[in-house]
């Protein structure tokens, strides 16, 4: 009986590249990438509470954050120049959300984002900034 | 025997040869993938790490520019070179820094251009002096006005008894104040400023030179080329 055989060495270098590749597609792949938006963003953030922390306030009180966290009324008040403000503060590439205890500012977070956060203790609440790339 | 043999096909020493061919082609190339894939991924921590700790320093309330967190102070910004970037961050020692504040470079340790940025957001504050010469009894500074340094130089018959900064009485002198004065007010409410004097303020007789902090927001980047 006359059988043609596959050559066994062309066998064998298939199985053998298949397993060299995958082994190099696991070094592409799982190579684990550094998050580099993550801690730009937080960066991002935590400057944004500082200068808000610093800022003098616009009418009364000691700074603009602890102004805007005051009553209702002055977050209605301030709402719209706290925007500006954080508008100003942030790169344009970047979104911002300010969440307070009596409101938002900004844009509503996307999910699935990297963001970046920071929040800040104040007496009548927390206030969290929330600044992802646009 | 001879026969089983004649009908069954076997490896032939071609075939061999271009197997190992190919297999050491395949794993030349899976080998360079790896070392790019590993090379990427090791060669910026160190220099990530540097620009965060860089830029950190310099943002700190206490680093070599900063008057408190994220407020830097303008003239201490003209004044920062290379060098003082060594010494004020012992972390950039074997590193090309650049230190770039809203698109001009302010310092730099050798050339940067394709390594790793970390940005921070800061404001620059400068003190803007601005003189008043006020013409009545009273005068009135921006609520920024950290300080004022007031200068009398009365005519005739104008002799200012008294200085009152927000109904306070700060200067007196019953036989006229004379010469200049340096004054600290308050930069959370506006400051009013009252003379007290017989005569009329005229033009000339005080000048007040107040001293108001002007904040410009900038971001400050940081590159690190290892």
């Amino acid at each position: 009986m006359a059988r043609a055989q596959l050559p066994l060495s062309l066998v064998e270098v298939a199985l053998g590249a298949t397993l060299i590749l995958g082994v190099a597609l696991g070094f592409a792949l799982a190579t684990p990438v550094p998050d580099t938006r993550g801690p730009q963003l937080t960066a991002y953030a935590e400057d944004t509470s500082t200068i808000l922390q610093t800022d003098p306030a616009r009418h009364n009180g000691t700074t603009r954050l602890g102004e805007v966290v005051a009553s209702q009324r002055a977050f209605d008040r301030e709402r719209a120049n706290l925007e500006r403000r954080v508008a100003r503060i942030l790169p344009p590439n970047v979104l911002f959300a300010v969440r307070t205890p009596y409101g938002s500012v900004g844009t509503a977070v996307p999910k699935r984002t990297t963001t970046g956060t920071a929040t800040v203790q104040t007496g009548s609440g927390t206030v969290r900034i929330e600044v992802w790339y646009a | 025997m001879n026969r089983l043999r004649a009908t069954r096909a076997q490896t032939t020493l071609p075939a061999v040869a271009v197997a190992l061919v190919l297999l050491t082609l395949v794993t030349a190339l899976g080998l360079g993938m790896a070392d790019s894939a590993i090379a990427g991924a090791e060669r910026t921590p160190d220099e990530r790490r540097v620009a965060a700790t860089t830029a950190e320093r310099l943002v700190a309330a206490d680093g070599p520019v900063a008057d408190r967190a994220n407020v830097l102070n303008g003239s201490r910004v003209d004044a920062f070179d290379g060098a003082a970037l060594r010494n004020g961050t012992p972390a950039t020692g074997g590193y090309a820094v650049d230190v770039v504040l809203g698109g001009a470079t302010v310092a730099t340790t050798g050339d940067a251009a394709g390594g790793t940025t970390v940005r921070r957001l800061v404001l620059v504050e400068r003190t803007e002096t601005r003189t008043i010469s006020p013409e009545s009894r009273r005068v009135t500074l921006p609520r920024r006005a950290t300080s004022a340094s007031v200068t009398f130089s009365p005519g005739n018959g104008t002799a200012v008894r008294t200085m009152r900064v927000n109904d306070q009485i700060r200067l007196h002198n019953d036989s006229g104040l004379r010469g200049s004065y340096e004054v600290e007010l308050t930069p959370y409410r506006t400051t009013r400023i009252e003379f007290q004097t017989a005569g009329r303020v005229t033009s000339g007789d005080v000048t007040v030179a107040h001293a108001t902090p002007r904040t410009t927001k900038r971001t400050l980047s940081v590159t690190v080329d290892g």
